[in-house]
C-alpha cells in the first residue's frame, strides 16, 4: 500500500508532465519517473530491468536466428525470475523478497519475446518498448498488459477529457475497495464479526465467514489496486487491460479463470496452455503446467502447489462434465443451473483458498476439519 | 454558397485561427490559407486572368494543390488538375484540348510533357531550399529579394503577392468551376465540365445529408486529382468551416495501423474511403477493433465504387460502426443517392435513395420500366455536369433533356431503394478509379511487337475489379509478361497497370470477327483457384465445427470473432476445436500453428495453407 502511495505521488507530476510537454516529449516522463522510483526503491531491479529490456530488444531486432533468440530470452528472463523467486537473491535484495515489479515485467518481456517469433508485434522503436517496460502504473502491480495494444495506444493517445475524468473515476473506486470494502469492511469489521461469532460459540460459522472474508478481500484489495493503476493509466492516455471481470458471478470453474486475475491467466494459457498442449496433444498436462506456473507464479511454495493441483482437477472434472450426457440430464432436473453453477464455483474457489490462507499444513487440515464438521 | 463571408471569416471573423487543414501533422490555419487563396487571386487579376479563364494545375504538394484549386473556385477561374504521375502523351493530348490561359506545374513537368512556356503564363513548382529554422529567419528576407529569379516560380511569387483583398465578386452560376479528365481514351480524353451552380448545390446536399457542421473533421486520404478526393475532402471541409485531416501521404497495407488509430487520436468524424481501403482496413482490423469507438466519430463514408454487401455487413459488425455509401459519377460532382446515415434511406446492399435528384429506370428505348425490372438508372439534378469539354457528340451521348445516363443498370424494390445490377459502359471501377480497358489495350498496341490485345476487367476480393490484359504478341517475338509490364510502367498510371498479362496464341473471336470477350473471362475463371464459383467454404466449415466446440450458434460467429469474443472459446474448448478441425481436414497443426489460432481470420489462413490440396 505504502509504495502504490508513492506511486500516486510520482504519477502526478507524470500526468502533468506528460501532457504540457510537445508530443514528441510526452512519453518521457512516465520512463524518467520509474528510473527516479526504482533507483530510489530499488536500484537492483533497475539494473534487472534496464539489462534485460536492452538485452531483449536488441537481440531480437539483430538477431539472425529468432527461435533461438526468443528461447534463450525466456530461459535466461524465466530463470533471473526464478532464482529471486526461490530466495537466492536475499544477500542482493537485503530484507526484501523480490526486486521490485519483476514478476509483472519478467512476464511482460516473455510475452514480448513471444509475440515477436509469433510476428504479431507491429514495427515499433526501442523507445515505445522501453515506454512499455517503464510504464509507472503497472509497475508493481499488474496488469500484465500486452504490447501491442501498448503500442496501439502510443499511436493514438492525445487529450481527451472523457478519458481522464473515466481514470479519476477508477482510481476513487480502486481506493474504496481497498480503504472502504477492503481494510474497513473485511478486515476490521470482517474480524470483529468472527470474534462476535467465535464468542457466541458458532464455531462452523466462524470458520465459513474467515474463509469467504479472506477470499472476497483478496478479491477487492487485488481488484481495488488493478483500479487504481488502469485509473493511473488513463489518467495518462493510456487504456489498460482489466484484470477482473466479476468473478464470482463465474459459473463454473473455467468461467471463473477468464474473470480472476485475467491478464495472468490469459498469459498462461497463450504462453504455457498453448505451447504444452500443441506439443504433447494432451490438454490436461496443458492445464497442469498451466496452473502450476500460476500458482508459484504468486509463492513458491506446498500451499500454492496444492492449490493450482486442486485447480487442475476441477477443471478437469468441469470439461469432462461438461461434455458429458449427465450434464443434459442433470439440467432438465434443476430450475436455475446458472445460479446452482455460481454457487458451487464460488464455494470451491473459497475453499481452495483455504490452501494458501495459512503456510501451516495442520492448520489448513484444521480448517478443513471445521468447515467439513470433522473437527470432533 | 457563400464565397465572401467565408473568405471574411477566415480572414478576418471567427474562423482566423480555426485549423482548416491537417497534412501528415502540419496545421494550416483558415486565416493562413484563406490569405494564400487572396494572394493567388491577386496573381490572376494582375496576369490578366478573368472569369471563366482556365488554369492547369498539376503539384504533388497538396497544400498547393488545394490551394489553387479553392483559389479558382474563389475567382471563377476554371480549374483543370491533372495527376503528375499521368503519362506525357495524354497530358499533352489535355492541355492541347483545354488551351488553359495559365499553368501551375511542377517544375520538371514542363520539359516531361513538353509544355510550351510561351503560350500561356505558367508558374513552375520550385522545390525550396531546406535550411534550419534560424537560418531560415535570418536569410527570410534576402531570399525574396530578387524578383527576376523566381519570378515565375511558386512558392517564392507569394512573397511579391498582396494579400488585401479587392472588392469580392461571385462568380457566375454557369461557370465551369473545374473541369476534370477522368474518363476518355488517352488519345481522346473526355472533360467533365462541372460549373460553379453543380458545385454548391451539390455541397449543400453533401452537407445537409452528412449533417457536417464547423466541428465535423473529416478524414479523407483519397488523391486530390479525383472528384471524392477534392470535393469530399477541402471543398467540404470549407464549404461547413469544419477541418480536413489528411494523416498520411498514401494510403499503404502497412499502414493499416496508422490509419485506424489516427480516427480517435485526430477526433475524426466523418472518414470517407473507397470500398478497397474498406476491405483492406476490414482485413487487417486485428486488434484495432475498437477503433472507431471515439466519442466524435459519426460514421464511415463509402464512395467511387460498389461496396459489397458482405464487406459492408462484416465491418459494421467488426468495427461496431455504420457505413454511408454514396453513389455518384464525375458528372454529378460527387453523389447523387445516399444509403444512409437517415434511417429513412438506408438499406444494406442497395444504393439507398436520391437526395435532392431525380431518378428513373429506363429501357433501351429510353422508357420508363417498371418497378422492380432493370434498366438503365437515369439522373436529373442541379448538380449533374453541363457536358463534356469541346465534346459534344459524347455529350449528347449521355445527356438527355437533362437527364443524365448513369451508365449503370439498375432496379428498383418495392421499398423505393435503389440497387445496382450491372454496367452498360466499358469501364473498370478498380479501388474506386474507373478505367477504361481501351485506353490500356491501346498503349499496350503501341508496343512494336504486340499484335493485338484486349483489356477485360474481372472480380476482384480486395479492389471489386482488376484489369486483366490479354495479349497476342508478333511471329518470332521474345514478348513476355515483364517485358511488357516494363513498357506498360513506363506508359501508364499506376494504378492503371493491368493486374495480370495473359499470352494467348489467338484471341477468340466470333464469326463476325469480333473478340469473344466472355469466353475469355470464363477461361479466367475456370483457371483461377480463387474463383468464387469454384471456392470451397472453407469459413462456413469452420463456424459449423467452432459451433460445436463452442456451444453457440454457427450463424452468430463472423470471421473476425477471436478468443475473447465468444464466451465458449476457452481453452478447452480451443482444444475441441483444434483437434475437429485436424480430424475433419486430415491434417496436423504444427505448434506455432495452434499459438495463433485465436481468431477464426487465422483459424482460416492456416486452413488454407493445410487444404489447399485436399478440398
Amino acid at each position: 500500500m505504502e509504495l502504490q502511495i508513492y506511486i500516486l505521488f510520482f504519477c502526478i507530476p507524470v500526468i502533468l508532465f506528460s501532457w504540457i510537454l510537445p508530443e514528441r516529449w510526452q512519453l518521457y516522463p512516465s520512463v524518467f519517473a520509474a528510473g527516479i522510483f526504482l533507483s530510489v526503491f530499488a536500484p537492483e531491479s533497475l539494473c534487472i530491468l534496464l539489462l534485460t529490456t536492452l538485452a531483449t530488444y536488441y537481440t531480437l531486432k539483430y538477431s539472425n536466428n529468432i527461435t533461438a533468440a526468443v528461447i534463450s530470452i525466456c530461459i535466461i528472463i524465466f530463470s533471473i525470475f526464478l532464482y529471486f523467486k526461490l530466495g537466492y537473491g536475499k544477500s542482493i535484495l537485503m530484507e526484501r523478497l523480490l526486486p521490485l515489479g519483476i514478476s509483472y515485467y519478467s512476464f511482460r518481456q516473455i510475452h514480448y519475446a513471444i509475440e515477436m517469433y509469433k510476428r504479431k508485434i507491429p514495427a515499433h522503436t526501442f523507445k515505445e518498448f522501453l515506454m512499455y517496460l517503464f510504464f509507472l502504473p503497472s509497475f508493481l502491480i499488474g496488469p500484465i498488459h500486452r504490447f501491442p495494444e501498448f503500442l496501439k495506444d502510443i499511436k493514438r493517445r492525445r487529450w481527451d477529457a472523457a478519458l481522464f475524468s473515466e481514470g479519476l473515476e477508477r482510481i476513487l473506486y480502486g481506493f474504496a475497495k481497498v480503504i472502504i470494502l477492503g481494510n474497513y469492511l473485511m478486515t476490521d469489521r470482517g474480524e470483529a464479526l468472527i470474534a462476535w461469532l467465535e464468542f457466541e460459540n458458532y464455531k462452523w460459522l466462524a470458520t465459513y465467514a474467515d474463509t469467504i472474508l479472506f477470499t472476497v478481500n483478496a478479491y477487492v484489495q487485488f481488484a481495488g489496486f488493478s483500479d487504481i493503476a488502469i485509473g493511473l493509466s488513463l489518467l495518462l492516455g493510456f487504456r489498460i487491460m482489466e484484470n477482473f471481470n466479476a468473478p464470482f458471478l463465474a459459473t463454473n470453474i473455467s468461467d471463473f479463470w477468464q474473470r480472476w486475475h485475467i491478464s495472468l491467466s490469459t498469459w498462461c494459457r497463450d504462453y504455457v496452455y498453448y505451447p504444452f498442449y500443441s506439443i504433447t496433444r494432451n490438454p490436461y498436462i496443458g492445464v497442469l503446467f498451466s496452473m502450476v506456473l500460476l500458482g508459484l507464479w504468486h509463492s513458491i511454495s506446498w500451499n500454492y502447489m496444492l492449490w493450482a493441483l486442486a485447480h487442475v482437477i476441477a477443471i478437469n472434472v468441469w470439461h469432462y462434465y461438461n461434455h458429458s450426457f449427465i450434464q443434459q440430464k442433470i439440467h432438465l432436473y434443476i430450475i436455475s443451473p446458472k445460479w446452482v453453477g455460481r454457487f458451487i464455483t464460488f464455494h470451491f474457489v473459497v475453499f481452495s483458498f483455504i490452501l494458501v490462507n495459512d503456510s501451516d499444513m495442520n492448520h489448513v487440515i484444521q480448517t478443513y476439519k471445521k468447515i467439513l464438521c470433522l473437527d470432533v | 454558397m457563400q464565397i465572401e463571408e467565408l473568405l471574411n471569416k477566415s480572414l478576418n471573423g471567427d474562423l482566423t485561427k480555426k485549423v482548416f487543414l491537417e497534412i501528415i501533422g502540419k496545421q494550416y490555419s483558415y486565416g493562413t490559407f484563406f490569405t494564400d487563396v487572396v494572394k493567388i487571386n491577386n496573381l490572376f487579376h494582375s496576369k490578366g486572368l478573368v472569369e471563366g479563364d482556365k488554369m492547369f494545375i498539376s503539384l504533388k504538394d497538396e497544400y498547393d494543390i488545394t490551394l489553387f484549386f479553392m483559389a479558382g473556385l474563389v475567382s471563377g477561374v476554371t480549374v483543370i488538375s491533372v495527376d503528375p504521375e499521368i503519362n506525357a502523351f495524354r497530358a499533352q493530348k489535355i492541355v492541347e484540348q483545354a488551351a488553359p490561359e495559365m499553368c501551375v506545374l511542377e517544375e520538371y513537368l514542363f520539359e516531361k510533357w513538353n509544355i510550351n512556356k510561351e503560350q500561356q503564363f505558367c508558374l513552375s513548382k520550385k522545390e525550396t531550399q531546406k535550411k534550419g529554422s534560424l537560418f531560415k529567419k535570418l536569410l527570410k528576407n534576402s531570399a525574396s529579394t530578387d524578383p527576376t529569379e523566381d519570378g515565375d516560380s511558386y512558392p517564392a511569387i507569394m512573397d511579391s503577392l498582396s494579400a488585401s483583398m479587392m472588392t469580392y465578386k461571385q462568380p457566375a452560376p454557369e461557370t465551369i468551376a473545374y473541369i476534370l479528365f477522368t474518363s476518355g481514351t488517352t488519345s481522346d480524353p473526355k472533360g467533365v465540365m462541372i460549373s460553379q451552380k453543380n458545385l454548391w448545390e451539390h455541397i449543400n446536399t453533401l452537407t445537409k445529408v452528412y449533417g457536417m457542421n464547423h466541428q465535423s473533421r473529416i478524414l479523407n486520404n483519397l488523391s486530390l486529382y479525383h472528384a471524392d478526393g477534392i470535393i469530399q475532402g477541402p471543398v467540404l471541409a470549407a464549404c461547413c468551416n469544419a477541418t480536413l485531416v489528411r494523416p498520411l501521404k498514401k494510403f499503404e497495407i502497412g499502414l493499416t495501423g496508422e490509419f485506424l488509430t489516427g480516427i480517435y487520436k485526430y477526433r475524426i468524424s466523418h472518414l470517407v474511403v473507397v470500398p478497397a481501403i474498406i476491405s483492406i482496413l476490414y482485413k487487417f482490423s486485428e486488434n484495432y477493433e475498437d477503433s472507431f469507438e471515439s466519442p466524435d466519430f459519426k460514421f464511415v463514408i463509402s464512395v467511387s465504387a460498389h461496396i459489397e454487401e458482405y464487406l459492408w455487413t462484416n465491418f459494421e459488425k467488426t468495427f461496431k460502426t455504420e457505413i454511408v455509401n454514396v453513389y455518384g459519377l464525375t458528372e454529378t460532382v460527387a453523389g447523387s443517392l445516399f444509403s444512409g446515415p437517415d434511417k429513412t434511406i438506408k438499406k444494406i446492399g442497395t444504393v439507398g435513395k436520391p437526395v435532392d435528384c431525380l431518378i428513373k429506370i429506363v429501357d433501351q428505348h429510353n422508357q420508363e420500366v417498371p418497378q422492380g425490372e432493370e434498366g438503365e438508372l437515369m439522373i436529373k439534378g442541379d448538380h449533374v455536369f453541363k457536358g463534356y469539354y469541346k465534346n459534344e457528340s459524347a455529350t449528347q451521348l449521355v445527356l438527355n433533356n437533362d437527364w443524365l445516363s448513369s451508365g449503370d443498370l439498375a432496379i428498383i424494390d418495392s421499398e423505393g431503394f435503389v440497387k445496382i445490377t450491372g454496367r452498360k459502359k466499358n469501364i473498370v471501377v478498380v479501388g474506386g478509379f474507373n478505367i477504361h480497358p481501351e485506353e490500356i489495350s491501346e498503349v499496350i498496341n503501341t508496343h512494336p511487337e504486340i499484335m493485338e490485345s484486349i483489356c477485360i476487367g474481372v472480380k476482384d476480393e480486395v479492389f471489386g475489379e482488376k484489369i486483366i490484359a490479354c495479349i497476342v504478341a508478333k511471329d518470332k517475338s521474345k514478348m513476355n509478361k515483364n517485358i511488357l509490364a516494363a513498357y506498360l510502367s513506363e506508359h501508364l498510371e499506376h494504378n492503371k497497370m493491368p493486374a495480370d498479362i495473359l499470352i494467348y496464341d489467338e484471341l477468340p473471336k466470333g464469326l463476325s470477327g469480333k473478340v469473344q470477350i466472355k469466353e475469355i473471362e470464363q477461361s479466367i475463371y475456370n483457371n483461377d483457384a480463387e474463383s468464387p464459383d469454384a471456392k470451397f467454404d472453407l469459413q462456413k466449415e469452420i463456424f459449423r465445427i467452432a459451433a460445436i466446440s463452442f456451444k453457440v450458434e454457427a450463424s452468430n460467429l463472423s470471421i473476425n470473432d477471436n478468443s475473447n469474443s465468444i464466451n465458449g472459446w476457452d481453452s478447452m474448448a480451443h482444444l475441441h476445436l483444434v483437434t475437429k478441425l485436424e480430424e475433419r481436414f486430415n491434417t496436423r497443426f504444427s505448434a506455432a500453428e495452434i499459438m495463433i489460432m485465436n481468431n477464426f481470420k487465422s483459424i482460416e489462413s492456416i486452413l488454407k495453407k493445410h487444404t489447399l490440396n485436399v478440398v
